[in-house]
């Protein structure tokens, strides 16, 4: 047995060995999960091997958690770590939350997000595999319709990759006096200690927030904060920026209406996501063609209004607007979206077509993408648990040189995706994504990946896939991150004991 | 990288895909029959979280009536989209006799105006909270949307399932009836009503 193996093993052996003596004396409470995970890269032909094992144990008002983690990369001395990811074998996290009443105590890992996450937000999203956590301590109190809330502490993953360590202490006030209303004022102080400019330095965040319904049913959000940012280099002229968010959301009969905007100026720090003003969308290429691949999210404004119309139980319009720009280079972007969801003839159709717009700078000039997106899903079930999905989307590209333009002739290119699903509930389902490009910087024309996922009831979940994929940006959450182009073999299996 | 590392990893591969390869095989047998509620699988974590009113739900109170059916999507999610009018309507049909469909939104703070929005034109009825920190969905260790838990009175978790296949409410409304007791007739959620004693 490995050294990973055995510490799990142990681990595992010696936490539920605890649980089960105290589960016999009275009630308590312990869960575990498993997620393994490993895959094969033909190009490189070097495999990863990722476990991560959850115990939470839980005794009336007490509760403590680990998180190990075994990611074991099958050549890490020389594998990218950024790519492959580093070596690591051990707990990664563990925390002890204690409950008395209307207080509660964690030590050791903790999260905090303070309201739209303008302020603070420390979160993990596993989706996306993103987690900043802070070991320290948070507490909250909601004596009443106040709550108090303060969290304190320091990162301490991913130090062997980006070596950025920095600490954070965070207060907030809130009042909610009746449901659906809240203000509160935030405040946080991050000291990065470690790391490249324009660390190391101190950041100072306060700010106001509200929402609430008004007469009319009209939901109504917004959130302030002001950032002044030190360095060791700016001590006598620290720079200062501000965060803004404001959204409204109203029904009208069979319309439903948001409208929201953003202004971010010098508004950055370690513990800071602040909500976007673009749209997330649930298709491919609308995702990776996104408007706002190059704004930089710290000199941003922006606003997005998105109507839905529901003609029946069975139809559904939406409408989708958004433009956003960067101060500092001026350079808008915008999308406009429309989709049609149906259900018909025990089908369930999607359709939709996209447009946007991007401006980037490269060197001296500006490029214009204009992209064209059509796509649509198709669904249906035929009985026994056998059902069929089918999808298609394809996306044009018009780039242009805007300071050559008369000169040079413009790109046009035009990438596609394609996917069959096959299933039969509630165990099985085949899966195939084939994607195809001219476009001239792609490394290939072509991808294909294929996925069997079999559900093992309470167990978990087998999912046994291969070939080629073409990778992206996958969003979840507000927090984005790329996917790398992949090939060969992934088996993952997630396990529930 | 050497030889015996290679010659190793491939030898740990082999066996892996052996496993896999029974795992999946395993699958195609038919299914034993079982009982729900006596399904060996840990308790719940117990949580509280807020509705779209703002008001705060806990889940030990909603485990009182009976059993919970807990769901987690977000408003990006395709699959989520043809799955929740499903549940919806298990809801609906089976509420009165104490069971009740809880949907959580992981989605970020800012798209909880959009989780308002769709839940409102699609006039759902079962109970819709949001959970923009992600504390529930990661107490229960979710990474893919949607992921559902079927949750017995008692706490303990007695179904799970990843992803959503259509077809895939049949099966899990034969639980939720298992769980709910083989009483009186009980109405499907397509409508037929269904005699006394029967699981599917």
């Amino acid at each position: 047995m490995s050294r990973a193996g055995a510490i799990l093993f142990a681990t595992a052996t010696f936490l539920l060995a605890a649980a089960a003596a105290v589960r016999a004396q009275d009630e308590a409470q312990v869960r575990a999960a498993n997620q393994l995970r490993g895959y094969y890269d033909t190009k490189v032909k070097e495999s990863v091997i990722d476990n991560r094992l959850d115990v939470d144990l839980g005794y009336k008002t007490v509760s403590a958690g680990i998180v190990f983690l075994s990611h074991t990369p099958s050549d890490y001395h020389s594998l990218d770590p950024n790519k492959y990811g580093s070596h690591r074998e051990g707990i990664r996290k563990r925390w002890v939350n204690l409950t008395h009443g209307p207080f509660e105590l964690r030590l050791g890992d903790s999260y905090a997000t303070f309201g739209s996450g303008l302020a603070l937000r420390i979160l993990e999203d596993q989706a996306v595999e993103f987690d900043n956590v802070v070991d320290g301590l948070h507490f909250v109190a909601t004596p009443s319709v106040f709550t108090i809330e303060a969290i304190a502490g320091t990162n301490h993953l991913n130090l062997d990759v980006n070596d950025l360590r920095t600490t954070v202490k965070g207060l907030s006030a809130r009042v909610e006096p009746r449901g659906g209303m809240l203000f509160g004022v935030n405040g946080a102080v991050i000291d990065s200690l470690k790391g490249t400019e324009p660390y190391p330095g101190r950041d100072v965040v306060v700010g106001v927030q509200g929402s609430g319904t008004v007469p009319g049913g009209i939901d109504l959000n917004a959130e302030y904060a002001i950032q002044r940012h030190n360095t060791e280099t700016r001590r006598r002229n620290p720079a200062e920026g501000h965060g803004a968010y404001a959204s409204a959301r109203g029904s009208f009969g069979p319309v439903a209406l948001t409208v929201e905007g953003k202004d971010l100026l010098r508004f950055a720090h370690a513990f800071s996501i602040p909500p976007t003003a673009a749209r997330q969308h649930t298709s491919t290429l609308l995702n990776r063609g996104s408007h706002v691949r190059y704004i930089r999210l710290d000199d941003e404004r922006g606003i997005q209004t998105e109507a839905l119309y529901s003609i029946s139980s069975d139809v559904m319009l939406t409408g989708n607007w958004s433009r956003t720009e960067a101060r500092h280079a001026t350079l808008p972007s915008s999308e406009l979206l429309g989709q049609a969801e149906v259900t018909w003839a025990d089908a369930h159709w999607l359709g939709y077509v996209g447009q946007t717009k991007e401006k980037i700078p490269e060197g001296l000039d500006r490029t214009l993408f204009e992209r064209i997106t059509f796509g649509g899903d198709w669904s249906r079930g035929f009985g026994a648990g056998w059902a069929l999905e089918a999808g298609y989307e394809t996306q044009g590209t018009h780039q242009l040189d805007l300071a050559t333009a008369s000169y040079r002739l413009p790109t046009v290119y035009r990438d596609n995706v394609a996917t069959i699903t096959v299933s039969k509930s509630p165990v099985h389902s085949w899966a195939a994504t084939y994607e195809w490009s001219n476009d001239p910087t792609a490394t290939r024309d072509s991808w294909l990946w294929l996925e069997w996922n079999i559900r093992l009831g309470l167990l978990g979940q087998l999912t046994v896939g291969g070939g080629r994929m073409r990778g992206g940006q996958v969003c979840s959450g507000g927090v984005c991150r790329l996917v790398d182009p992949f090939e060969g073999g992934r088996v993952e299996l997630l396990a529930n004991f | 990288m050497t030889s015996s590392s290679l010659s190793s990893h491939r030898r740990a591969g082999v066996v892996c895909l052996i496993i896999l390869l029974c795992i999946a095989a395993s699958s195609w047998l038919p299914a034993r029959a079982e009982d729900p509620a006596r399904s060996p699988m840990a308790k719940a974590p117990d949580f509280s979280a807020k509705d779209l009113s703002g008001k705060t739900i806990h889940l030990a109170d909603l485990l009182k009536t009976g059993p919970v059916l807990v769901d987690f999507w977000t408003t990006w999610c395709k699959p989520c989209k043809n799955e929740l009018p499903e549940l919806d309507k298990l809801h609906r049909a089976y509420r009165d006799r104490g069971f009740k469909v809880v949907a959580i939104a992981e989605d970020d703070p800012k798209t909880v105006l959009g989780v308002k929005q769709i839940v409102t034109q699609k006039k759902w009825e079962m109970i819709i909270l949001t959970d923009t920190k992600k504390d529930v969905g990661n107490s229960f260790n979710v990474r893919n949307y949607p992921t559902s838990f079927l949750i017995a009175q008692d706490g303990t978790i007695v179904n799970f399932a990843q992803g959503y296949m259509p077809g895939d409410e049949k099966p899990l409304e034969a639980k939720v009836v298992g769980l709910l007791g083989q009483g009186a007739g009980t109405t499907s959620t397509s409508g037929t009503t269904r005699g006394s004693g029967e699981s599917k």
